[in-house]
């Protein structure tokens, strides 16, 4: 474990970062906060309707509708039981994936990486279909899917993990092919399950393969955040070995992490957090790619214990507005999935990255 | 056509749909109001039957597919087969009309929000025809229900007569809800209702429900004609398989009606009637 390596010199400048940096990630991460809260008051006014921020606070503070007494004001109906699942949803899934995408991008000692490049995604996504194929969500209740989705996603990046590690190493174009044919096998299974699923469960599949928070709901978001809360705690124990393991396999080995150990660590929670996400919001790709990178960036240190907090909260912020659009740019009140808005920002930047890599 | 999504998805969804009980025209719980004034329609055969009720006035949300009659076009519109239930509850309904046959998921997540919803299920020839007479009982406008059923009846007999007059022939009827891929509407559907209505048979009355037809299918057992929505008739003509079909290779492929035969609502006594001239070649 990270605890127990040898305090040696690369390690400890890791661990305490440097002064002035470390500090200015704290700030950051303050402010980012700030920053989550703003949007979603003024996300909460956005949509269908608006609302101004004081009038959302004011149905917020008036509490819960009471949907059985006959007055049924349409903006706290809104507000309560259409918005703020949604927007919890969102900060839940952005941050999930976001830390997912550390992990991962950490793992494979690859910035390419995201729960969706890699096909954890798409893991996950067969694995919730199969829970509401199989009504397994009657017998486990609510946490059904993100289980069963938790397997699919650990199965596939387990996979995809094996096909690109040679020796140690981990190739870059095994790990995105790896990836590409790992989702397409995926996708096929998910076309067969769809044929098979009854008009509800179709619904809900195809409302997966593009991801969409529309149908949130606050339990939803609680099984969600514990997931989250889980996902995120095992991975900051793992902080300082990741910024070892960034020195590559070996010599995070000779520090005295144990790598096997921590690799599986790793695949698990990245697995886990991207499960949650994709069981009640669907595949959203890209959320895992951009914000670690912008994560790094702000807390102007690769120091993991300032990178994973900063990317849990700007994955939150990035989510919270990404949904915002889904819900308003498209005209006659429909909805756009929000894997169509993330996907219009990560592509651009996946193919930047790709772009840097070659150089 | 604009339809043409709403139909497809619908049809998708209707398709995985195992033979599922199908229920009559069911009636809501007790409504608040006895004669709404706020009423959101949530497919393109409900805003048709609302039309028919003299109800149009008084229709504020409807959908983007729902374009007949053109009134229906100006309507405040609530989202796609998605609804958009924030705009939906903004509209203050005293009375939502869901069609259940492609709109399952939205009856329960509007009872959970405690709208004001009512279910019909138009999935025959008589289940629109109830759906029509239970929407009239909720909304004070049984007389004009029973006329406007009344209408449809007699269109009905009047179609029924096309066959009665020639015994012993009844066409071979194929119906193109989509064409790539190639989805039609098999047994338990209001289009192989209307069909048989209109003294033709349905090919695809062997498959349940809305569901994809191989061309290999369609050869083995070939439609003297076929319906295909407006769009689809020339790329009909234009393929290079189903061209070979003696329906086409005839001329025997007819448009849906502006999409009448595609909507379950008052109009589809039109398309059977419609249907009925096109098959015993009164017009065609």
């Amino acid at each position: 474990m990270s605890a127990a390596a040898p305090p040696t010199q690369d390690h400890r400048r890791a661990r305490t970062g440097h002064g002035a940096r470390a500090g200015r990630a704290w700030v950051m991460l303050a402010l980012l906060f700030g920053a989550l809260f703003l949007s979603a008051v003024i996300a909460a006014g956005l949509g269908a309707v608006h609302y101004s921020p004081v009038q959302v606070l004011a149905a917020l503070r008036h509490g819960p509708p009471n949907l059985d007494s006959a007055d049924i004001d349409p903006a706290r109906i809104t507000l309560w039981s259409l918005r703020l699942p949604r927007i919890l949803m969102a900060m839940v899934v952005g941050g999930s994936l976001a830390t997912s995408g550390v992990a991962l991008q950490s793992l494979l000692r690859n910035d390419l990486a995201d729960p969706y490049v890699v096909g954890v995604s798409s893991g996950a996504s067969v694995g919730a279909e199969i829970a509401y194929l199989k009504h397994a969500e009657n017998v486990l209740g609510g946490a059904a899917a993100p289980l069963t989705a938790f397997a699919g996603g650990i199965a596939a990046m387990t996979l995809v993990y094996g096909m690109a590690r040679r020796g140690g190493q981990v190739l870059v174009t095994s790990l995105l092919l790896g990836g590409v044919v790992v989702s397409a096998f995926l996708g096929a299974v998910s076309t067969l399950i769809l044929q098979l699923s009854s008009p509800d469960d179709a619904f809900r599949t195809l409302n997966r393969l593009m991801g969409s928070l529309q149908d949130s709901t606050l339990p939803q978001c609680a099984i969600a955040a514990a997931f989250l809360l889980f996902g995120a705690l095992a991975l900051f124990t793992q902080s300082r070995a990741m910024n070892v393991f960034a020195l590559g396999e070996e010599s995070a080995k000779q520090l005295g992490v144990d790598t096997e150990r921590f690799k599986s660590t790793l695949i698990v929670t990245a697995s886990l957090l991207t499960a949650s996400t994709v069981a009640f919001s669907g595949m959203i790709g890209f959320v895992g790619l951009i914000v670690p990178h912008a994560a790094r960036r702000l807390a102007g240190t690769p120091d993991h214990v300032r990178v994973l907090p900063i990317a849990a909260v700007g994955g939150a912020l990035l989510m919270v507005w990404a949904d915002t659009l889904a819900r308003s740019v498209m005209p006659d009140n429909r909805e756009l999935p929000v894997g169509v808005i993330t996907a219009f920002l990560g592509a651009p930047f996946f193919i930047y990255l790709l772009r840097r890599h070659g150089r | 056509m604009k339809c043409r999504p709403f139909t497809a998805f619908a049809a998708l969804l209707i398709a995985f749909a195992a033979p599922v009980a199908h229920a009559k025209a069911k009636t809501a719980p007790a409504l608040a109001a006895p004669a709404p004034k706020r009423i959101i329609s949530l497919s393109p055969g409900v805003t048709e039957m609302l039309f028919a009720l003299g109800l149009g006035g008084k229709v504020v949300g409807d959908t983007m597919y729902c374009d007949y009659p053109e009134a229906a076009k100006k309507i405040t519109k609530i989202g796609d087969v998605r609804p958009n239930y924030e705009k939906i509850v903004s509209l203050k309904p005293d009375l939502i009309v869901v069609d259940e046959v492609a709109e399952k998921s939205a009856v329960l997540r509007l009872r959970q929000l405690r709208q004001p919803v009512f279910v019909v299920h138009p999935d025959s020839f008589a289940a629109v025809e109830r759906s029509l007479i239970v929407i009239g009982d909720a909304t004070g406008r049984a007389a004009q229900a029973k006329a406007v059923v009344a209408g449809m009846e007699s269109k009905r007999r009047q179609a029924a007569s096309f066959a009665k007059n020639r015994p012993g022939t009844h066409p071979k009827v194929f119906f193109v809800a989509t064409l790539r891929p190639l989805w039609t509407a098999g047994r338990g559907t209001f289009v192989d209702d209307v069909v048989a209505i209109a003294g033709g048979e349905n090919v695809a009355h062997g498959v349940q429900g809305y569901a994809e037809y191989s061309k290999e299918l369609l050869f083995s057992n070939p439609p003297s004609v076929i319906f295909a929505d407006d769009q689809d008739l020339s790329a009909i003509r234009a393929d290079p398989a189903l061209r070979q079909l003696p329906a086409v290779r005839t001329g025997r492929v007819a448009g849906d009606g502006g999409e009448m035969i595609q909507r379950p609502g008052p109009r589809l006594a039109d398309a059977a009637l419609y249907i009925a001239r096109v098959l015993y070649g009164d017009r065609r």
